[in-house]
């Protein structure tokens, strides 16, 4: 088997603030390989952004992280700011959730992809600009001449997020990291988009990280799943229309959640009960416990340890049969 | 059962270009909203569904005299403020608007920041005029009457959560006990788990007062489950409605099949993006973009037709009946949605 691609080891996300420390992400232990396809699903407050952004080392002045984040082996954070820099443009690429703002608004789109492609040496711009237009090509927009000299504002979202992915893919990435790329989009613009992403995974020599809070666009084109609640990772299994793999009481109650896969004739929308617990909150036990439908005595008192399935599934949870 | 909210012939336009064009007489005018007749009875809902630009919020905006009605009336519960501009405060606006409860996008946003959560569930009353009730009473009885405890009364809408601002500005929206709650995409911004919440309110305040409600929402299987009726807009036009059970099983347009297909199997993603509202197209405004499409249907716009009882439709090639024979069942990456995109991109071409 490969090395792994990208592993984090035991990695937190500590904030600075005025109130104490925000443990944001806690304790996250994750391995992708080469040709994985993982999406990482969460509600606001589960801590998906902050794990994104300490994969690309984006993360902001005032955040810490504790453990490790291993990219081809080498430790992100044992690299200097010149390295981590050449990584984001060459290893890891982003799709962003917003096209609108991903790109530079006062520079034409073919500048942008051109400069996009500095660290390779071997081409002239000349060489650059061509690379660019077939990559439009592939993406589906029929006139790449035309688009290179426009500017984002002149672009409608669906185009500019198919730019984007262009932009992403022209750096020939390790690790791909599209966060909610389909999220500022409409129904019938997001079809095309997720048809485009799943071509594009041919394009890509490496893996490819999806963050999303829909789980359908998980079942659309991931193996794996991987769920995260207030910060902490609570399972990781692999991914079938049915998602009949996942065990944790969460997963299985997002799931419900979701309305289209409400049974016919039901009328009463799923909920899970509560609140997500303040950030600033230690809990002696499970992280889920006061919402869970589930819950044991030793939920309250003990954290769940991760249970690591021959399959590379992760579970926390007291209650899921080992 | 009475009609609360009566729109026929509805449109809304919208005048573009500078100032010095419009003196010249060269500023053109563009059609937000065009020909739109929608009835909601008392205790009914009717969902609205289109994609963003397709002028589902100018439409209910037009309903509350929040945007000028080109043509067309809009009677709310007998009431009609037709002839009266919609700057003028009192008269025929203000007893219209009495009747109808809004709840707006950003439910946040749409709370003073400077004003408590008292305060704001108070307005209505004084806005109108209504003296002699103890309003802070009012209030605690509009959070009882949504879930949420008294202590409330007295935070800040920056202290609530998405799913309590939602809740906070329905209270706002049936304080004074209106005929018709218009809910604009109530589950926008908030988490799955928190969305189903907002919706089980809506239902039962529905039930409970009889409210007629227009919901607006993108979200198609939250508009199945929610609204006896749906209404399908495209760049302006309503181009199919029905009772929504009806329209989900067997869509007659080609746009509303594609929209309920996207997340399904079926066909495959729509080619290109709606046109601009700057240069509707001459014939359908669907055309360019329709699988089915003809040469009359980009030569002439499509009347609305009623194709069967309560059930009307905007196109010249209506889907035949029990469309779903279109798909090649056997090879699911044959066709579309979401779960073909899966075959698709998990098949034998990775090079991963």
């Amino acid at each position: 088997m490969d090395a792994p691609l990208l592993e984090m080891r035991r990695l937190s996300v500590v904030y600075r603030t005025s109130g104490g420390p925000v443990r944001a992400v806690r304790d996250v232990d994750l391995t992708i390989r080469k040709g994985d396809i993982v999406g990482i699903v969460g509600e606001s407050g589960s801590g998906k952004t902050s794990l994104v952004s300490a994969i690309m080392t984006l993360l902001p002045p005032k955040a810490t992280i504790e453990g490790q984040i291993l990219f081809g082996g080498r430790d992100l954070y044992g690299l200097d700011a010149k390295q981590r820099r050449a990584l984001r443009g060459n290893g890891i690429a982003t799709i962003f959730q917003d096209p609108f703002t991903a790109f530079n608004p006062v520079t034409p789109i073919g500048r942008q992809l051109v400069e996009f492609q500095h660290w390779r040496r071997d081409l002239d711009d000349g060489a650059r600009w061509r690379r660019a237009e077939e990559m439009l090509v592939r993406v589906g927009l029929g006139d790449p001449g035309l688009r290179m000299h426009q500017y984002p504002h002149q672009l409608s979202g669906g185009i500019r997020q198919r730019i984007g992915i262009a932009a992403a893919l022209l750096t020939d990435p390790l690790l791909l990291i599209a966060d909610e790329p389909t999220t500022a989009l409409d129904a019938t613009t997001e079809m095309q988009i997720i048809e485009l992403l799943a071509e594009a995974r041919s394009m890509v020599d490496g893996a490819i990280v999806f963050v999303t809070h829909d789980m359908a666009l998980v079942g659309a084109f991931c193996d794996r799943v991987a769920v995260m609640y207030a910060g902490e990772l609570v399972e990781v299994a692999p991914v079938d229309p049915a998602f009949s793999a996942l065990r944790h009481p969460y997963s299985r109650a997002l799931l419900a959640c979701d309305p289209a896969r409400l049974p016919e004739g039901c009328r009463e929308f799923p909920t899970i009960p509560g609140h997500v617990p303040a950030p600033f909150a230690r809990r002696s036990g499970c992280i889920f416990e006061p919402r869970c439908g589930q819950a044991a005595p030793v939920c309250a008192t003990t954290p769940p340890p991760a249970v690591v399935a021959g399959d590379g599934s992760i579970v926390r949870c007291h209650r899921v049969p080992a | 059962m009475s009609l609360v909210l009566d729109i026929q012939g509805l449109a809304v336009r919208r005048a573009t270009g500078g100032l010095l064009a419009r003196l010249r007489g060269t500023g053109r005018e563009i059609t937000i909203v065009d020909g739109i007749d929608l009835e909601i009875a008392a205790g009914t809902t009717l969902a609205l569904v289109g994609e963003s630009g397709s002028g589902k919020t100018t439409l209910a905006h037009a309903v509350v005299g929040l945007e000028p009605i080109a043509e067309g009336r809009v009677v709310v519960d007998g009431l009609s403020a037709e002839g009266w501009s919609q700057g003028w405060y009192g008269g025929p606006w203000r007893r219209l608007r009495r009747q109808i409860g809004v709840t707006f996008q950003d439910a946040v946003a749409s709370l003073d920041p400077r004003m408590t959560v008292a305060a704001s569930l108070a307005a209505p009353f004084r806005i109108h005029g209504l003296r002699g009730l103890d309003l802070r009473a009012e209030a605690a009885r509009l959070l009882d009457q949504v879930g949420l405890p008294r202590a409330f009364l007295d935070r800040y809408p920056h202290q609530l959560s998405g799913g309590q601002a939602r809740r906070v500005s329905i209270a706002r929206a049936i304080a004074l006990k209106p005929r018709l709650l218009i809910a604009d995409e109530p589950t926008a911004g908030l988490d799955l788990s928190v969305q189903g919440e907002v919706l089980n309110l809506l239902v039962s305040l529905g039930r409970d007062l009889g409210l007629a409600c227009l919901l607006i929402t993108h979200n198609l299987p939250v508009a199945r489950r929610m609204a006896g009726r749906i209404a399908i807009m495209y760049l302006g036009r309503i181009v199919e409605t029905g009772p929504a059970e009806a329209v989900f099983a067997n869509p007659r347009h080609p746009y509303t099949r594609a929209l309920v297909n996207a997340r399904g199997s079926g066909a495959r993603a729509l080619v290109g993006e709606a046109p601009s509202l700057a240069s509707r197209p001459s014939g359908c405004e669907f055309a360019a973009r329709c699988p089915e499409a003809q040469a009359r249907c980009r030569a002439e716009a499509p009347a609305e037709t009623s194709i069967e009882a309560g059930r009307r439709i905007r196109c010249h090639f209506p889907l035949a009946d029990a469309s779903p024979s279109r798909e090649i069942a056997a090879d699911p990456a044959a066709g579309g949605g979401l779960r073909a995109a899966a075959v698709r991109s998990k098949g034998a071409n990775r090079r991963i």
